[in-house]
């Protein structure tokens, strides 16, 4: 399962949006943990699909987690998800991936 | 403020980032404070004061700021750390339909700061090019507000102009 220590709501927000998209791989991912290149590219790239959302509802006046505007965590959800990836020899895939997401 | 930049797009910020030395910075989406956050009553990201519980170490009645080297306010000392916060706090558009902006606010590393305030850099390996303004004694809380206030009047900003785009 993965947690993230410092910054422990980052995990309910991946967890919220990763619910709200329906999206199983990911809520896997939390559950197991990335254990392949595929699921650090999965999460990697949902990463981007969910502040892609934050905005989308924030726009919406939506609540998320008991409010309409959470992007002051992303700066937090950028510590905890590097770090992770840096951890598990994957930094470079998110790497990768950010720069698709943001050419 | 000392400096009044301007930037138009993540190329330029890189450039003008590259001419600086030893700074510290902060990406900060407008109407929100450099230093401070808006308050949150309740939950792991609960405010006190507009400094969150888990950026600073809180004695139980939580009037007091405890002093840990390893805790405090998230600041950027390099431009990868840097661009990937900014990349982020930037995705997606504001309610007009316009790409979301941040600007940069930073500080040299070796500024002056109140006497219980210090940056430290993050002990994590993984973790190079980013710091933390930490407490290094045990203050009220009233107190760290007012010290970070006095920071973010201190620092400098390079303001986003890629709305002129």
């Amino acid at each position: 399962m993965i947690t993230f220590r410092r910054y422990p709501h980052v995990k309910d927000l991946i967890e919220y949006y990763a619910n709200d998209t329906k999206n199983d791989s990911v809520l896997g991912i939390l559950t197991n943990g990335a254990t392949n290149q595929n699921d650090a590219e999965e999460l990697s790239r949902f990463i981007w699909h969910m502040a892609d959302k934050m905005s989308i509802d924030c726009n919406n006046n939506k609540q998320v987690l008991g409010h309409t505007d959470n992007s002051e965590m992303l700066p937090d959800v950028e510590y905890e998800i590097t770090l992770y990836l840096d951890q598990l020899g994957y930094i470079n895939i998110w790497d990768r991936i950010s720069d698709e997401e943001n050419p | 403020m000392e400096e009044h930049l301007q930037f138009k797009s993540r190329s330029d910020l890189k450039d003008i980032i590259s001419t600086l030395e030893e700074y510290l910075a902060r990406p900060i989406t407008p109407g929100n404070h450099p230093t401070l956050y808006k308050d949150r009553a309740d939950g792991k990201y609960r405010t006190i004061m507009g400094v969150r519980v888990c950026d600073y170490k809180f004695s139980q009645d939580e009037k007091w700021v405890l002093p840990d080297d390893q805790m405090g306010l998230s600041f950027s000392a390099t431009w990868k750390n840097l661009k990937d916060v900014h990349r982020l706090v930037t995705r997606g558009v504001d309610k007009s339909g316009i790409s979301k902006r941040a600007d940069i606010y930073w500080v040299l590393q070796n500024s002056d700061l109140p006497d219980n305030l210090k940056f430290v850099q993050d002990r994590d390996p993984k973790k190079n090019g980013h710091y933390f303004l930490t407490v290094t004694k045990m203050i009220k809380v009233s107190t760290l507000v007012e010290n970070l206030k006095w920071v973010s009047n201190r620092m400098s900003i390079i303001k986003d102009g890629s709305i002129a785009l």
